[in-house]
């Protein structure tokens, strides 16, 4: 080799470069030429018994037909059932080779149906003696049958080793199916199966599912009937179900219990089947049988190269109706008296049939497979439009927290603006009563200082022992002038106080206790709110009510509770009924030194205008004070348990514990609730209204 | 404050006397009494008449400016809330006629701010009703030695405004102990000349000796 390598450089060196380019392209074309002329083309068959047993089964066949193609190879490709379809749609196939019905679920445009095999069959004679239909009772001893039991195991080896030497096909060849029972079942007919157990192979098997529910359906049996079990692959787990008993039926494929039975893995006496049909096929089936196993030309099979095979495929038929032994030479099934041969494509409109009236055919996939297919069929304006959406969505999210953002602006200044109001509004009642009382001291100061200029000068005048009758007489007529123009000034201001309230109206305490607390919302969020009353509506002057409310609730809230009970129910004072409307707060109560003095002046309001509180006016509970006196009751502060107060509350019907919340719009609401939150202090203070019982308008 | 605007006529006498100095004695001064409140006027009259004091009453400072000598010393116990002319207003009219009278502001309503205002102004003392008998006494006696020395002031300086420019040269001269041989040297004039001068300033000055009239320039320029 290496010689021969050497003396070719050596001729390449010394031989003419033209010459050399020139032979060697005449060379190449040549080859080219003969290269184009022999193409390989490949068949793909299903291969439902694996690999092995579909090259046994049709390479002899394929051999025989490519002896007879003048140019071309053909390639056998057994292809296992799961991938099958994924292969064939991969465009890699000129021709495929399978069962019809498995064609129906792909998409076959441009293709061209050649031949479908069908059966042949010739009658075998079955008179021969079958050694399993013997029973015990036809042995006239033990022994004999003992001796039977001995042959038949010796059978049943035999026939295991013949089934591992000859490839067991029958089963997918032929499209039919059997519903199998055992032989003393009480199954008789295909009414008989509803309520039962069923086994069979898939939901998508033809032969191993849908022609016999097809069967049962047409018999009125809907699969919801009958409890389906679906074993999968391989399909001898059918027959080994119902031979375990966990079924009562068992859907197989055609010879499917002939070919176990053959192979020795069950025995067939033990079995019947259900609504036996004739066939032209040896083995029993249910139902009839569907067009077989069709050839089909792809896309990419060549029109001359399709014309030659089926020319050859029915010049066989006529050859094979002459004689039959071109086509046992690649089935072997001759044994089993079954004839197979190519014929001309038959409809597969039966088999579309069966598979429409199961909604298992492809026009009738679900409305997302449809949406599926129609979203990769179109990816390019759907990922368009879902770019659109996503960014749609994105903007939405961002301008919604942009919003969310203002919103939470403009409250927070709507609250500045608030607090800035309530300020505006105590800077007002800090101005007015500045006024109010410059004006009164003013009134009340000018008598004052004419009685002490009179005194100081009647007194200056007694110690000089000046002092004379008619002066003195002035001067005292001058006092006591003074002194009534002073009381007449107490007086118009009580009167002034004492204004007559405005027609009085029938109000709900709890709705005019919700509406005090929504009115204080901004700042009594977090606050629990008790309501308990025996009583719904009281007759008063308007706004009298809210007043009493407002003061005590916001008091509390400036005392930091963070519970506040209102309970209103009559109440036994001295013997004497009255309407006690409670507010209780946990924040900790009264000091106790106003507590001692409010008893040491006998609950007598207090006039002084101190307040505890920095932005108080000290005049809440004395306005309180004089409105519940106004209405003929009185009001008492006290210092209360809160617990036992709020037992009290929880102790009354239709007790209400609310909370008001801000919503997700910035909205603050009145909500009820039952969590439970801790006291703040166990000490709380108490403000109480005692209220003539002719208040009451109805009792609840 | 509002300045009003009085009539041509308006006081009752603008002419300062011409030597108060031996005149003026506190138990003589007139207290003037202004009230818009006949009450309290009269009753403010009875306590300060118990004082054994000289009381006028007024029932407002309009009247009180047209028919008083307002350059006459005298104390003026006054209201601060008077319908046609306020208490401020009074002090500021007398400031700027350089009346030697002692307001004491009177009120009902006593606000810090008004008080310091009125003291700023020269105001004699602010006191707030009703007032103490005590109290009172107190700030007319003040308020006595301030129209005084205020009426002295005011007589002093009536005098000064009549000397020459010359003449006031060589009072300053004067005050500052200079011999009037030293005085023709810096006023550049003859002895004589200088002689002339401090003779007449002397005179007009209602001096009798150097000392007098120096304690007199001095309390015009302190």
């Amino acid at each position: 080799m290496q010689f021969w390598w050497e003396k070719r450089q050596y001729i390449i060196k010394k031989i003419a470069m033209p010459t050399l380019i020139s032979v060697s392209l005449a060379t190449f074309t040549v080859l080219l030429a003969n290269g184009a002329a022999a193409e390989t083309y490949y068949l793909g068959v299903l291969a439902p018994q694996g690999e092995v047993a579909a090259q046994q089964r049709w390479q002899p066949w394929l051999s025989e037909l490519n002896k007879k193609l003048k140019d071309d190879t053909v390639i056998l490709v057994p292809l296992a059932l799961e991938n099958w379809q994924q292969q064939i749609e991969a465009q890699k196939f000129a021709f495929v080779l399978g069962p019809q019905v498995q064609f129906v679920k792909m998409d076959t445009a441009g293709w061209r149906w050649l031949a479908t095999l069908q059966a042949h069959t010739s009658k075998k004679n079955n008179n021969e003696f079958k050694i399993s239909d013997v029973k015990q009772a036809d042995f006239k001893t033990d022994e004999q049958y003992k001796l039977y039991k001995q042959l038949k195991g010796e059978q049943a080896r035999t026939q295991q080793t013949k089934a591992d030497n000859i490839s067991p096909s029958i089963a997918m060849e032929q499209i039919a199916s059997a519903l199998w029972v055992k032989a003393d079942s009480d199954i008789q007919q295909l009414r008989d199966i509803q309520h039962r157990k069923v086994v069979a192979v898939d939901p998508d098997a033809f032969a191993g599912y849908l022609l016999i529910a097809h069967l049962l359906q047409q018999q009125g049996v809907t699969p919801s009937d009958y409890d389906t079990q679906f074993v999968g692959y391989p399909i001898e787990l059918t027959l080994s179900s119902l031979a375990s008993g966990a079924v009562e039926a068992a859907i197989a494929p055609l010879c499917l219990m002939e070919e176990m039975a053959y192979q020795g893995k069950i025995e067939p006496s033990q079995y019947r089947v259900i609504n036996p049909v004739a066939t032209d096929s040896n083995c029993q089936s249910s139902t009839k049988i569907y067009p077989n196993w069709t050839l089909a030309a792809t896309r990419q099979a060549p029109t001359a190269l399709t014309e030659q095979m089926s020319q050859h495929l029915f010049t066989a038929i006529q050859q094979g109706n002459d004689s039959n032994a071109k086509f046992d030479n690649f089935d072997g099934v001759d044994n089993k008296g079954v004839n197979l041969r190519w014929l001309p494509p038959e409809s597969n409109s039966d088999a579309e049939r069966i598979l429409y009236d199961m909604r298992q055919h492809p026009s009738q996939k679900p409305l997302g497979t449809h949406l599926w297919d129609w979203i990769k069929s179109h990816r390019v304006w759907v990922s368009l439009i879902f770019f659109i959406i996503v960014i749609s969505t994105i903007n939405y999210a961002w301008m919604s927290w942009l919003a969310w953002r203002r919103r939470q602006q403009i409250l927070k200044q709507n609250q500045l603006i608030r607090n800035y109001d309530y300020q505006l509004q105590q800077s007002e009642r800090f101005a007015v009563i500045g006024e109010m009382s410059g004006a009164i001291a003013h009134e009340i100061n000018q008598p004052l200082a004419t009685i002490q200029n009179y005194a100081q000068g009647l007194l200056i005048r007694s110690q000089n022992n000046r002092i004379d009758k008619s002066s003195t007489e002035t001067a005292l007529a001058q006092v006591i002038t003074e002194t009534e123009r002073v009381a007449a000034v107490i007086s118009n201001i009580r009167r002034w106080a004492g204004r007559s309230q405005p027609t009085e109206t029938v109000v709900n305490i709890a709705d005019t206790y919700q509406q005090c607390v929504q009115l204080l919302s901004e700042k009594i969020s977090g606050i629990s709110f008790w309501f308990a009353s025996d009583h719904s509506q009281l007759r008063l002057p308007h706004l009298v009510l809210d007043q009493l409310l407002v003061n005590c609730v916001l008091n509390a809230q400036q005392q930091g509770a963070s519970q506040i009970l209102c309970r209103c129910q009559i109440v036994e004072i001295d013997g004497k009924p009255w309407l006690g409307l409670f507010i209780t707060d946990d924040a900790g109560g009264f000091d106790d030194t106003h507590l001692a003095e409010r008893k040491s002046q006998n609950q007598q309001p207090q006039y002084n205008l101190s307040s505890t509180k920095a932005e108080g006016l000290g005049l809440g509970l004395m306005i309180c004070q004089r409105l519940c006196k106004s209405l003929g009751g009185f009001m008492q502060l006290s210092n209360v348990d809160v617990s036992t107060e709020l037992n009290h509350v929880k102790a009354m019907n239709n007790y209400q514990h609310q909370r008001l919340k801000r919503l997700l719009n910035g909205k603050v609401q009145w909500m009820a609730t039952d969590s439970a939150f801790p006291l703040k202090n166990n000490i709380g203070a108490q403000v109480t209204f005692y209220l003539p019982l002719s208040l009451i308008v109805d009792a609840t | 404050m509002t300045s009003l605007q009085l009539p041509r006529d308006y006081h009752a006498s603008t002419v300062a006397p011409n030597s108060v100095d031996n005149q003026i004695n506190a138990e003589q001064l007139i207290i003037h009494i202004i009230d818009d409140e006949e009450s309290v006027r009269t009753s403010c009259d009875f306590l300060v008449s118990s004082l054994g004091l000289t009381t006028q009453v007024w029932a407002s400072a309009v009247t009180f400016l047209q028919q008083t000598n307002i350059y006459m010393p005298a104390v003026v116990i006054s209201d601060l809330m008077l319908p046609d002319m306020s208490g401020q207003a009074l002090q500021a009219h007398l400031n700027t006629h350089n009346s030697p009278l002692a307001l004491i502001a009177l009120t009902g309503n006593g606000e810090i701010a008004d008080a310091v205002m009125m003291l700023k102004q020269g105001a004699a003392d602010y006191l707030e009703k009703p007032v103490n008998s005590r109290r009172l006494q107190e700030a007319i006696i003040r308020a006595q030695a301030l129209t005084i020395q205020r009426a002295k002031l005011y007589s002093i300086r009536k005098l000064y405004e009549q000397l020459t420019d010359k003449e006031k040269q060589v009072a300053n001269e004067l005050m500052q102990g200079n011999l009037n041989k030293n005085i023709a040297d810096h006023l550049e004039v003859s002895v004589r000349t200088v002689e002339v001068h401090r003779s007449q300033v002397m005179k007009k000055m209602e001096a009798q000796h150097v000392s007098e009239l120096v304690q007199k320039l001095v309390l015009l320029d302190p």
